[in-house]
């Protein structure tokens, strides 16, 4: 005998002008999106209409197209959040991403989904689960088969952060990662970062400086590596304990790179790189607790032009 | 006949000081009147008397042909004339016109002329300018019209994606339920399991163009530039270098002459690789995988803003190419490779070198090989960044 519990639901919002793809994105969420929770989902092809559900209904999550027929995407979500704010929002968009990145941070939207051929739908449930769930966003476990084994280090020297990389970029090299420079590249980056930038005085300068060896990071100072695969990829999660950074940050960073304004800094170029070099970069960022970096790195190379825009903060 | 300096009083003074060479002759060839000016651009010493024009030197034979078949008048033409010791053919501009003399009834021709080589020369380099940038501007409105194409195209394509992968997890979920039950008709099951094959086909092809719109999108979307203090000559050793072991370059040979290690350039290193990478498989391309390709660096000046350029040449031992092949190369979707190639690789290493302030220009005879000359900014000390 079960005790039946009472599944919470969630109201979703799908605007979205060309036909084919609003219906499929419904259909696919109505039928095969898993989650321990059960979706109301309504849609709309235009965005006049859209805002009459959103006066009417109080939506939790609502994905917009951003080209919509006199209207666009940044503008609805803008008006959605007004309404109300404590709705999630998430773009999605046939264009190039990374082309909207100051609007995003204009507008604190943090979601861009891409529209691809073939359409990444894992993504997009992973997208859903992480704006109506934010906690699930944490873990590279999440975004790897269920069943996959992940390996943990943890950076507790200057001195292991190559030492910690040599071994990951091994795991990288036999799993088959198509570009193993590229993800290197990132890789070292993305860890040094986590290493010298997490740990601050209390004056919030930083206490190392990069390059700078350092003997022992304090318990709250390590930084986790976290390594793993599927069939389809490989998984890289870098979390340090300092989660200092902002997604408005990340934000600005990235657009200063991608409009040329930070060509010639170094500062910065970190996110940006790391953007352009993986598959897939996700940002998850608990403030004051932990910064997390996860890349993902398919092993077909469908999906490495158009890159979504994924950062979630709690 | 001749008209001595006396019978021409004032005018032979007139014809003296003329910018421009003055020859006056008559039907039998006698030359009436050449001021100095006109001996000076011939190459003709002063003191040498030309009585006809049977007196002109040798290498003027082409300038006598002319001047003894001009039965019309010309009103403006050219003549490419080679002097003793010259590296180069000069260009004479010139008038003529049929007179008749004063108190006389045989008529005169009157030959009028100047060395215009100097203006050619212009006049060329500004032809090249202009097709430079009409190259550019050609160029920079496909790619503005591929831009929108790509994208519109983009938005079906996702569509056929999402539509197949529903229906084919549509189909797997019918048949897991016909496992379930047990008791599928089994022409039932046959069928959804052609039609998943059929799915497979749709997915093929939706994948085919959708790697041709991805192209197509960073075709016409160069991405953004990182930047980096670069020596070329370093860069494009290590490239050689690797290339070596690399199966498609492995018979090919290199030969490099290093360039000025002092110079540096401004440029995103992974984007002048691909650029040099198409450069380098074009030449494996045309010689069918052997011969050598030699690289060679010098400096030049860039005329227009007067900026110190660092050249880099690949030169290959191919077939070369004609006039209209030649022509169109820069062009996208133009490829001499058959199903091989789309027709990209040129046109986007056009626009990177053109990015980074800098010309891509190419050499080539049919029979003769092609040289490929990628001219880049050096970067200079006192540059301001940003």
């Amino acid at each position: 005998m079960s005790i039946a519990t009472e599944k919470s639901l969630y109201r979703i919002l799908i605007v979205d002008d060309d036909d084919t793809i609003r219906e499929s994105i419904v259909h696919y969420l109505e039928n095969f999106h898993e989650a321990g929770y059960d979706l109301a989902i309504e849609s709309s092809p235009d965005a006049p209409e859209a805002r009459q559900r959103i006066e009417q209904t109080p939506f939790d999550l609502i994905i917009s197209d951003i080209n919509l027929p006199h209207d666009d995407g940044f503008r609805l979500l803008q008006f959605a959040r007004q309404k109300r704010p404590q709705s999630k929002t998430a773009l999605i968009t046939a264009y190039k991403v990374e082309d909207y990145v100051r609007l995003a941070r204009e507008t604190g939207i943090c979601n861009i989904i891409a529209k691809t051929a073939p359409f990444n739908f894992e993504e997009l449930s992973c997208v859903v689960t992480n704006l109506l769930d934010p906690a699930s966003a944490f873990g590279l476990k999440n975004y790897l088969a269920p069943e996959s084994q992940i390996h943990h280090e943890v950076i507790r020297n200057s001195k292991q952060i190559m030492e910690t990389f040599y071994r990951l970029r091994e795991f990288c090299e036999k799993s088959g990662v198509r570009n193993v420079d590229s993800l290197s590249t990132a890789l070292i980056e993305a860890m040094t970062n986590a290493v010298y930038h997490a740990a601050k005085l209390p004056d919030g300068t930083l206490k190392y400086k990069k390059g700078q060896e350092i003997e022992h990071l304090e318990e709250h100072e390590a930084v986790s590596l976290y390594y793993g695969r599927d069939d389809d990829r490989v998984g890289v999660g870098i979390v340090d304990q300092g989660g200092r950074i902002t997604a408005d940050e990340i934000l600005y960073w990235l657009d200063r790179n991608i409009s040329g304004a930070g060509l010639l800094d170094s500062h910065g170029r970190g996110v940006y790189l790391m953007h352009n070099l993986v598959d897939r970069l996700i940002i998850n960022i608990s403030p004051g607790e932990r910064t997390e970096i996860i890349t993902l790195d398919y092993f077909s190379p469908e999906y490495s032009t158009n890159k979504p825009l994924f950062i979630n903060q709690l | 006949m001749k008209i001595d300096q006396q019978q021409l009083g004032g005018l032979y003074t007139i014809f003296e000081t003329l910018p421009s060479g003055l020859l006056i002759y008559d039907h039998d060839e006698n030359v009436i009147q050449m001021n100095s000016r006109a001996k000076e651009l011939l190459k003709i010493p002063l003191q040498k008397s030309i009585q006809t024009l049977r007196d002109l030197p040798d290498y003027l034979v082409e300038l006598r042909i002319l001047l003894q078949n001009a039965e019309e008048d010309i009103p403006r033409s050219e003549i490419n004339l080679l002097f003793p010791e010259a590296a180069e053919t000069s260009t004479i501009g010139f008038s003529m016109k049929h007179i008749r003399l004063e108190d006389t009834v045989a008529q005169a021709r009157i030959f009028v002329f100047n060395d215009i080589t100097h203006i050619v020369r212009d006049r060329r380099a500004m032809d090249k300018i202009k097709e430079e940038l009409y190259q550019s501007k050609k160029l920079a409105s496909i790619g503005t019209m591929i831009s929108g194409v790509a994208h519109e195209l983009n938005n079906p394509l996702t569509g056929i994606s999402m539509s197949t992968q529903l229906t084919r997890m549509t189909l797997k979920a019918a048949l897991k339920k016909l496992d379930e039950n047990g008791n599928g008709d089994p022409r039932v099951r046959g069928a959804l399991e052609k039609a998943l094959q059929e799915l497979d086909k749709t997915d093929r092809e939706a994948k085919k163009a959708s790697a041709l719109v991805s192209e197509l999108l960073n075709y016409s979307r160069p991405s953004k530039m990182t930047l980096t203090l670069e020596n070329l000559s370093r860069v494009i050793e290590e490239m050689v270098q690797a290339l070596k072991s690399h199966p498609d370059f492995s018979p090919i040979r290199f030969e490099i002459q290093p360039g000025p290690a002092e110079l540096e350039v401004l440029c995103d290193r992974l984007k002048i690789e691909q650029v040099f990478y198409n450069l380098f498989k074009n030449a494996v391309d045309a010689t069918g995988g052997k011969g050598t390709i030699r690289i060679s660096f010098h400096e030049t000046t860039e005329p227009r803003e007067n900026r110190h350029m660092l050249v880099v040449n690949v030169a290959d031992e191919g077939p070369g190419m004609d006039k209209t092949i030649l022509a169109r190369i820069f062009d996208p979707f133009f490829t001499t490779k058959g199903a091989e190639g789309i027709g990209l690789g040129l046109s986007i290493s056009y626009r990177t070198i053109e990015q980074h302030g800098g010309q891509i220009t190419v050499d080539s005879e049919k029979g003769k090989g092609t040289v490929f000359h990628v001219a880049l900014p050096v970067f200079e000390e006192d540059e301001i960044l940003i």
